[in-house]
């Protein structure tokens, strides 16, 4: 099985995981609520007139476990998805090969169970 | 000093102390309205509390008083713009000869604190969507929409006066107008986006903070003991000495009928006793008894409020059932329940109560005469057709040549940010200097501790909303 996680926008978390689900047709993610940043080395806001510098933004980190064949169709809805227009700040997405991947609720190995 | 002028004095104390009691409603509805709304708008939405008070005092008194209370003819006030000073000393003089119990400038303050608290109404409806300049210009519009009507209904020379409607506080006046004009909005504005689902159903948007939701609605029923009882506009009336305290009574036995109202017809009809429809009950049952707190009984009072409470209950998925987004609940509140408490003082008023206010007759339960339901009907009826399509008209108007919805990534990073520029809570958001994220950052340009300076100083990176910065 391989592990696609990327790096979003938060606005665009629902997004990008409606388009894995139709470009796809995988379901399932876990989404964790993430700061970070890129070379734009985070932002500048605006208070009473004044800047201040944060170096992180808001970001969510989404990890997918899915079957190796659809992984790159997955990478390409992501990256499709993600991409806001804007200069800097989508985020990236990558793929890593995970063992022993185990379905908790019935104990067998998720390639063993009914996934669609 | 003659007894005339000690009561003018007396008078005098309790109007204007009536009025500084309504005008602490504004920051009733800052809480209750930041309180059921997202903490994305908290700022925005508590902010326009204070800019939409700012523009109406101003209005009001420019105009809006003169139309309202100034001599004229049945349907507008044609006298008292910009008043002298002059005009705002004196008692029962033109062009304010209506107040005979108090100076112009009390019965300013008192009749602005009233035209305030509707236009708060009216936003409520148009929550977490409606662009800022239009707060500025239909605040101005709607200020004088509601001069009119008050005109006719309270001032002695209006024509609904005339027939003998009786809306004591401004069940009519206040609420259901500023309910209409919130109607208006929310139909031009459409829904917030993710209020309705793809099959049409309504998705609940819960507010972000019940308590701030329970203070407010614990300051609006504290402001109500002037809204009602200070719209005696002296200390006695008629051959009641004091009847501003038989009304405060009225107000209270309704709002507390209404907490438990509410409270139960949400335990029975949605099968939870909800915390906001509750505090919905409440506000529904202090708009019903607006109208009818200087006519009715303690009975027939608690017997308002507590149905008020239910029709709030009942109405408030109702109007998002026909695609109305109301995020406050205006419709149904300030609306639904300002419209039975005009109807219910047509029921439940008491003859020697009403001949003693001079205003009317009594009630259908006691008179056994649809006359005075009839009456209060009509006055609906005009108040009805001519707020809403001005309303409408405006900001159609408005909607046609510049638009009032703000864009969509506006809507969703928030009007706080994007209006604005910051967050009522700018930590949930964003790192802020001294916390975490921005330790290494001590000034604009200065280099980062963790690498070393460099050459040039870097240009600073430009702001940007945080959306697009993201």
């Amino acid at each position: 099985m391989m592990k696609v996680e990327a790096v979003v926008i938060r606005e665009r978390v629902e997004t990008v995981i409606d388009a894995v689900e139709e470009e796809t047709g995988h379901v399932g993610v876990t989404v964790v609520e993430a700061i970070g940043h890129g070379r734009q080395r985070g932002v500048t806001h605006e208070y009473r007139g004044r800047v201040f510098e944060s170096r992180f933004l808001p970001k969510a980190l989404l990890t997918f476990i899915v079957e190796d064949e659809i992984a790159t169709a997955v990478v390409g809805a992501i990256a499709d998805s993600a991409r806001s227009g804007n200069e800097s700040g989508d985020g990236l997405v990558w793929t890593s090969r995970v063992d022993n991947v185990t379905h908790n609720r019935s104990g067998r190995t998720l390639e063993g169970v009914e996934t669609r | 000093m003659s007894n005339a002028n000690l009561l003018i004095a007396a008078n005098t104390v309790w109007v204007v102390i009536a009025a500084i009691l309504v005008m602490f409603m504004q920051a009733g509805f800052a809480f209750l309205e930041a309180g059921l709304t997202r903490m994305k708008n908290a700022a925005h939405i508590a902010g326009k509390n204070v800019l939409i008070f700012g523009i109406c005092s101003l209005v009001y008194w420019l105009v809006g008083f003169g139309i309202a209370f100034g001599d004229g003819n049945s349907v507008i006030g044609t006298h008292g713009f910009a008043p002298s000073v002059d005009a705002m000393l004196a008692v029962g003089k033109a062009p304010y000869s209506f107040f005979t119990t108090i100076p112009g400038a009390g019965a300013y303050l008192f009749e602005v604190v009233f035209a305030g608290v509707s236009l708060a109404i009216v936003w409520g409806a148009m929550a977490e969507r409606a662009k800022l300049w239009v707060y500025f210009v239909f605040g101005v519009a709607f200020t004088l929409i509601y001069s009119v009507t008050s005109h006719w209904i309270w001032h002695s020379g209006g024509w609904l006066f005339g027939l003998g409607m009786q809306d004591f506080a401004g069940s009519t006046v206040v609420h259901y107008q500023g309910a209409l004009a919130a109607l208006a909005g929310a139909i031009l504005l459409g829904p917030r986006i993710g209020k309705f689902g793809h099959d049409g159903r309504a998705n609940p948007i819960p507010g972000h903070n019940m308590p701030y939701a329970v203070l407010g609605t614990l300051i609006l029923w504290f402001g109500w003991f002037g809204f009602n009882p200070g719209s005696t506009l002296a200390v006695v009336t008629g051959h009641h000495i004091g009847y501003f305290g038989y009304v405060a009574l009225t107000t209270n036995v309704a709002a507390a009928a209404g907490a438990l109202g509410g409270i139960a017809a949400a335990w029975v009809l949605l099968k939870k006793p909800d915390v906001s429809m509750m505090l919905n009950g409440v506000i529904a049952a202090l708009v019903a008894i607006t109208a009818a707190s200087g006519f009715v009984a303690p009975w027939a009072a608690i017997v308002i409020g507590f149905l008020a409470a239910v029709i709030a209950v009942v109405a408030v998925p109702l109007v998002e059932r026909i695609g109305i987004d109301d995020p406050i609940g205006a419709v149904a509140v300030h609306g639904l329940a300002g419209v039975w408490g005009t109807l219910a003082t047509g029921l439940f008023a008491v003859p020697a109560l009403a001949s003693n206010l001079a205003t009317g007759r009594g009630g259908l339960v006691y008179t056994g005469s649809f006359h005075q339901v009839g009456v209060q009907a009509l006055g609906l009826l005009a108040v009805g057709g001519f707020t809403f399509s001005a309303s409408f008209g405006c900001l159609w108007t408005l909607k046609r040549l510049w638009g009032i919805r703000v864009e969509e990534h506006v809507e969703t990073a928030g009007l706080d940010v994007s209006e604005h520029g910051m967050w009522g809570y700018p930590e949930f958001y964003i790192p802020v200097p001294g916390g975490y994220g921005t330790e290494a950052h001590g000034h604009l340009g200065a280099p980062h501790l963790h690498h070393p300076a460099p050459a040039q100083e870097p240009a600073p990176v430009p702001a940007q909303p945080a959306e697009e910065a993201a």
